[in-house]
């Protein structure tokens, strides 16, 4: 089918032009080049190779550098080959010349037609031949891997090595004895089943979240306007192919990598591609080599904002500019995550307790006299005895209940282990649009007859203050309403006006929204107010005009309109308007203009200057022809009316976000592409940038002195221009950033938040950072949690991301910090609780060795306790509320706070351990006093005990007992032991519930906690006095346990000890 | 390469200084070093993290602590001890496991692995431990040992049937002469002749005392060895192979275990009454599996449990 597919389309091409058909072939070769590339790019890559990637490998060397996050240091020449293979091939790729040849040979070389476009058959073998225009999504790991990963990673690994060591003791004693206890093999199989099962459950807790993730893609489908065979088609985007002509206008997401060939006023926004947030001008001229720099070419997923343009499709799907930057990410290497080093460290220091323990009593059992393969079978049981089983279960528990916590508020966790990750984290760099703000320019201030009048720029916008009867007022509303091509899209009634969405520019929509706003009707009253004509907006000129028809029948003229740059609208003003009259413009309204202008501006607003101009009628009668080239109406001595000025205000709910990041230890860090006045005005407004905190500007404006005078350590706060940014070392950054407390960076490019990213690292900081864009990826990667935007962000952002902001709102991380840091102390304490019972199961199997006594809790019981009764409770203390306000601590320090700690351990195995174990020996002495065996008699015993030759052991009242009867003491005495692990951790589990507080503080309010203590008990009892356990758990029921708990001392010790 | 013209001039500052080793992955001799400085630490003077004077700190802690908790230990089992009578053993009749349900014992018992007797008449060295083991089980039935016992030991000869509940503070003696004539050390209790005799023995259970079958309800099974007054003892093969192999079997005392001993009561020099059963000429080399089991209404067979009743194997070469 595929070979007939391309025959058809040999054909197909082979007649049109042996040069395009040449140009093809070598293409072709250059696909299979490329796809080897791709292959190696699989191989994992640091950041140098990312680096080198984007082309800085060949400077450096040239300046003799050698990047130094390399790990081919010393690594093989093979390797190294391969490297610089790939640098060839990506090199050779990188090339691009279709913005600099004639339009002329492109249209040849891509076999396209201006006119016609492609026709359908030719488009769709080209489809055959690149593939879909579409991104591949980063490198996801095979389902099968991710599952693998589940079942052998961390803790699994330790619980697989005791299920194998099990077997191997299982296998010795089979060889060795010729009725071996089956003890070894349940164990075995149970800890094998716990893994399995466990990994089970984390892989669908994983592969849910994935598919909340799926679900984002796809939403709506792109559509692009292509001509193919003469008409005009709408087509989704992903079917685009290389030489397709497009038309696409503003509003549109650039469909892929184009060259413009014919424009029309159009404007895209390149922000995510190079974090210039404001919108530039595509027309047909090439204007630069650079092809970021070049006005002919728009790229791939960046959006259109303004005007039309055709232009041809160069590049598609990977291949395009984005793609190649996208994939760049995916070679990332990411280290650890802190909770994954948090348990590797536990595992280590088990493994130490175990082969400590382990090895000890190897030696201790020789010395003894124990036979040789008695004695591996001790040391294999004690390792197993350490591994604490249900801690898997409770920590995959605990972390999926935070995690579906988190996702309650808006924090999509893709991976469990970044629940914890979030809690940990010590600096967030965030971005500023959209994150902190609303991402919706808003009409923020009005300076009218010389006051400047402030505008609601809340998110309901609920108290809005102008008064509407001013006539300066409403002269200015009717320059917003008309001189503004912005228009709501349309089927939007229902909406509230300021979640409209428009078509136009960002700063127009603000108007059109504001007004509709305070007056209503704009749609209307611009019908009213026919437009006659217009000149747009243009760099050079920086102004808006057009001239309209008035609405008032009773006076029709012409009225001129215009807007733009406050400074040229001023000069073109000859007059104002205040309070209803005009008034000649003298040297005191200018003074006050400016003034307004620069404390508007200081806010880091964009500030318009509104005019307008009745054009009398006796020069301009009704009907008149305006012409805007040759232009026949007046532009200066117009009537000056107003100031406006916007910005993006933040979001209501990020200021108390960032105090609450403050108190609780962590940095902001703003990261933005937006102007440093803006940034820093927006930071302010959000508490990045304290009240009271001067950047080094402020102080030299303060002292007046100049800013290099001024020693930077006296800052608290620094906002860092990109451009600045570029030229430091990284020393300096890493100076910059030890030094100032609070800080922004503006007209940053997305490359250079993977610098700051990086650099934040190197301070031993846990770094979040927030990101949209495609070209945020490699940051987001390199970040220890990276945050996509729900909303705006990409799909590639949201793959390479560790989590998802649903609302794209700066507080929720705030709020998944403190869910993070609440998993940890709980997580804590379940551990310390589950780890307690390690200690009084392994002790009676030391006891057992050291002693000779019969074995007073059986590996069954054992298990019970670890993977019955104390996992409900250990779960529960993943529901404990905070003690105190955990956001006011210090972030955890990742190297001296651990997870589990000598301190914890101490307190587990040495103190509550040994008391618990010292309540079950009670109670085991007890169980077989009251039986007739008294502690004098017990030691030593086992070898008759367990002969199942002796039928008549004495004990210590003459009486005789068979061995089956001495195998029923010996579970009472296992349940009677479990009963007493079980009562005690009652305590236990109270104990654990506070770390910091008093219990009478704190209160029994977790339920969770409650129903586990009933649970708990139940389960025991279910266990102890359900027929038929006695088969098939070695647990006893008898009536002996019930008169030793009559007595009431087993009872009270136990209860003492809590 | 042009394209990538911008990103260079950006990022052709990344160079990190080598002298900071963040980046570094740690190497395996580096790792060594750290696991050595953690071991001892000379500039902290620190072992395994720890100062001397924090090392004596904590093993002061725990040391108290320690100490606390086995003195809270020993009160607790001082108060469990002061509960118990040492002679009585606390949970007795139906609230001990052993539940009334007697098991047997036997001798020869040399080994506690098995209970297999092997024996070659030829070679007394394969007999010589099951020899010695039934001697000096017997020794403490020795006539003189139990009459110098004079006091704790009642004579017992006129009894017939049980005795009086008053008298059963005392126990009786057990005149080993019952045991008959041809199970004696002089023929190293007929291990020499390849015709073992194995001693068997009710296992003391405080308080049992048998229920006796009456010449109406004595089962057909054992009616042949049956006497009033007696817990009969009757052996045979396991297997049909085994019933061939076993030949005649002769008891003494010829009714088994009378009941004038019981109850067991931790009298003080208690005997358990004890029969030798003596295997008449059991077929040479072959293994002989052999159950024996005790009657009396009071006693069930349980083979599983052993209770009632015992096994063992048994080659004569």
């Amino acid at each position: 089918m595929a070979s007939l597919k391309t025959n058809s389309h040999l054909y197909v091409v082979n007649p049109e032009d042996s040069k395009s058909n040449k140009s093809k072939n070598s293409k072709e070769v250059g696909m299979k080049k490329l796809k080897l590339g791709l292959e190696m790019k699989e191989q994992r890559m640091t950041t140098d190779a990312l680096n080198e990637k984007l082309g800085q490998y060949p400077i450096m060397q040239k300046n003799g550098h050698r990047n130094s996050v390399s790990p081919e240091d010393g690594g093989n020449k093979s390797q190294k080959k391969t490297k610089k293979d790939e640098r060839e091939e990506l090199k050779r790729e990188l090339e691009m010349d279709e913005h600099i040849i004639p339009i002329e040979e492109l249209y040849a070389r891509l076999g396209a037609d201006p006119n016609m476009g492609l026709s359908p058959e030719v488009a769709k073998d080209i489809l055959l031949r690149d593939g879909r225009n579409e991104l591949t999504p980063p490198k996801t790991t095979p389902e099968f891997f991710k599952f693998c990963k589940h079942m052998l990673g961390g803790f699994s690994l330790l619980l697989w090595l005791g299920s194998i060591l099990c077997f191997i003791a299982y296998g010795i004693q089979v060889a060795s004895t010729e009725d071996p206890p089956g003890d070894n093999l349940y164990l075995g199989v149970v800890l094998a089943i716990v893994v399995i099962i466990t990994g089970g459950f984390g892989y669908y807790q994983d592969a849910k979240s994935s598919r909340i993730m799926d679900s984002f893609k796809n939403l709506i489908p792109q559509y692009a306007l292509v001509i193919r065979n003469g008409e005009k088609l709408n087509i989704r985007a992903e079917e685009l192919v290389v030489g397709d002509i497009v038309e696409v206008k503003f509003g549109d997401r650039i469909p892929a990598d184009i060259r413009v060939i014919t424009a029309q006023g159009f404007k895209v926004d390149n922000s995510s591609l190079t974090g210039e947030s404001e919108p530039q001008s595509r027309t047909a001229e090439l204007t630069n080599d650079n092809p970021l720099e070049t006005r002919n070419l728009a790229f791939f997923s960046t959006n259109a904002v303004e005007g039309t343009c055709c232009g041809i499709v160069i590049r598609t799907g990977d291949r395009t500019v984005i793609g190649r930057i996208a994939n760049l990410a995916t070679g990332l290497d990411i280290g650890a995550t802190p909770i994954a080093k948090e348990i590797s460290h536990f595992i280590h220091i088990i493994t130490g307790v175990a082969v400590f323990l382990g090895v000890a009593f190897f030696i201790i059992a020789f010395i003894l006299g124990y036979f040789w393969l008695d004695a591996i079978i001790f040391l294999i049981g004690i390792i197993v005895a350490n591994v604490p089983e249900g801690l898997l279960v409770t920590v995959t528990v605990s972390l999926t209940l935070t995690a579906q916590r988190m996702a309650r508020k808006n924090c999509l966790v893709k991976h469990l282990e970044a629940v914890e990750t979030l809690g940990s984290t010590s600096t967030i760099c965030t971005d500023k649009t959209g994150t902190l703000t609303q991402n919706r320019m808003t009409v923020a201030h009005m300076w009218y007859d010389g006051k400047i009048v402030e505008s609601d720029t809340s998110e309901d916008q609920s108290k809005a203050k102008h008064n509407i009867s001013d006539i300066t007022f409403l002269a200015l509303a009717r320059i917003g309403m008309l001189c503004n091509r912005a228009e709501f899209k349309v089927g939007q009634d229902n909406v509230p006006i300021l979640n409209r969405e428009c078509n136009g520019d960002a700063s127009e929509s603000a108007l059109l929204k504001c007004y509709e706003l305070c007056i209503g009707n704009v749609t209307s009253y611009r019908q009213k107010s026919k437009k006659v004509v217009e000149i747009p907006f243009n760099s050079s000129n920086k102004y808006q005009l057009s001239i309209h028809e008035t609405d008032d029948q009773t006076d029709p003229h012409y009225l001129m309109v215009m807007k733009g740059a406050p400074e040229r609208i001023l000069d073109r003003c000859s007059t104002y308007l205040k309070e209803g009259s005009e008034y000649e413009i003298d040297e005191s309204f200018r003074i006050a203009f400016n003034s307004a202008y620069l404390a508007l501006g200081g806010l880091g607003e964009r500030v318009l200057g509104l005019c307008d101009y009745d054009l009398p009628l006796d020069q301009f009668p009704l009907g008149y022809k305006f012409d805007t080239d040759e232009v026949n109406f007046p532009l200066t001595g117009l009537r000056f009316v107003g100031l406006l000025s916007m910005i993006d205000p933040p979001r209501a709910s990020v200021p108390e976000a960032v105090v609450r990041c403050r108190s609780a230890g962590i940095k902001v860090i703003m990261v933005t592409g937006d102007h440093p006045i803006t940034a820093k005005a927006i930071a302010k407004g959000v508490g990045i940038i304290s009240e009271g905190s001067m950047t080094v500007e402020d102080i030299a404006a303060e002292r007046g002195i100049h800013p290099e005078d001024v020693d930077p350590r006296e800052a608290k706060a620094a906002v860092l221009h990109g451009s600045d940014l570029r030229d430091m070392t990284p020393a300096q950054i890493d100076e910059f950033l030890r030094t100032h407390l609070e800080i922004v960076f503006a007209r940053t490019s997305p490359q250079q938040k993977l610098l700051i990213v990086e650099g934040c690292q190197r301070q031993g900081s846990i770094v979040a950072v927030t990101g949209d864009g495609v070209n945020d990826s490699p940051a987001l990667k390199q970040a220890d949690i990276g945050i996509a935007m729900g909303i705006s962000g990409s799909d590639v952002s949201k793959q390479v991301a560790d989590m998802i902001l649903l609302d794209d709102n700066f507080s929720s991380i705030v709020t998944g910090i403190e869910e993070g840091r609440l998993i940890f102390d709980n997580l804590k304490k379940s551990i310390a609780y589950a780890l307690t019972a390690n200690i009084p199961e392994l002790i009676p199997f030391l006891a057992l060795i050291l002693f000779n006594i019969p074995l007073p809790l059986g590996t069954i019981a054992m298990l019970f306790i670890c993977l019955g009764t104390d996992m409900v409770p250990a779960i529960s203390l993943a529901y404990e509320s905070a003690e105190n306000d955990i956001m006011k601590r210090a972030p955890r320090d990742p190297i001296k706070d651990k997870l589990v700690n000598e301190r914890l351990i101490g307190m587990a195995y040495g103190q509550i351990g040994m008391i618990e174990t010292a309540a079950g020996f009670f109670v085991y002495f007890v169980v077989l006093g009251e039986n007739g065996f008294l502690p004098n008699r017990i030691f030593g015993i086992r070898e008759q005990w367990d002969s199942t030759a002796i039928q008549d052991l004495q004990d210590s009242y003459g009486q005789e007992w068979t061995h089956y009867q001495r195998k029923k003491l010996e579970y009472t005495c296992y349940t009677a032991f479990f009963v007493s692990i079980v009562i005690t951790q009652w305590a236990d589990l109270v104990v654990r519930k506070t770390r910091r507080l008093s219990l009478f503080q704190k209160g029994m309010k977790n339920h969770y906690l409650t129903f586990a203590l009933f649970f708990e008990t139940a389960l025991a009892a279910f266990l102890t006095y359900c027929p038929g356990m006695e088969e098939a758990l070695k647990m006893l029921y008898l009536r002996s346990l019930c008169s030793t708990f009559k007595k009431g001392k087993g009872r009270k010790r136990t209860y003492r000890l809590g | 390469m042009l394209i990538f013209k911008s990103f260079s001039i950006q990022l052709h500052c990344t160079t990190i200084d080598p002298a900071v080793p963040w980046y570094k992955k740690p190497t395996l001799r580096s790792r060594y070093q750290d696991f050595a400085t953690f071991l001892f630490d000379p500039e902290e003077s620190t072992i395994l993290g720890r100062t001397a004077g924090s090392w004596g700190q904590i093993c002061l802690f725990y040391l108290i602590f320690y100490l606390c908790l086995a003195g809270f230990f020993a009160s607790m089992m001082v108060v469990f001890y002061s509960t118990l009578d040492w002679n009585v053993p606390r949970l007795r009749g139906a609230d001990s496991i052993l539940r009334q349900g007697p098991g047997l014992g036997m001798r020869p018992l040399a080994d506690v692995g098995t209970t297999l007797i092997r024996l070659n008449k030829a070679k007394p060295a394969s007999f010589q431990h099951h020899q010695d083991n039934v001697q000096g089980f017997l020794a403490f039935y020795e006539n003189d040992l139990q009459r110098s016992e004079t006091g704790s030991l009642i004579d017992c000869e006129s009894v017939d049937g049980f005795r009086r509940p008053e008298d059963w503070n005392k126990a009786c003696r057990f005149d080993v002469l019952q045991l008959g004539a041809d199970c004696v050390k002089q023929q190293g209790f007929g291990l020499e002749d390849g015709l073992p005799c194995i001693l068997l023995k009710i296992n003391n259970i405080y308080d049992w005392i048998p229920e006796l079958y009456t010449n109406e309800t004595v089962p057909d099974e054992i009616r042949e060895n049956w006497a009033e007054n007696h817990i009969t003892v009757q052996c045979e093969g396991e297997n049909p192979a085994d019933k061939d192999n076993i030949g005649p079997i002769a008891y003494y005392p010829p009714y088994g275990f009378h009941v004038k001993y019981f109850p067991f009561r931790n009298q003080q020099g208690y005997r358990s009454p004890l029969v030798f059963v003596r295997f008449d000429g059991p077929v040479t080399g072959v293994l002989i599996m052999v159950t024996c089991k005790i009657y009396a209404r009071n006693i069930y067979h349980d083979s599983n449990e052993k209770s009632g009743q015992i096994h063992f194997e048994m080659i004569v070469d």
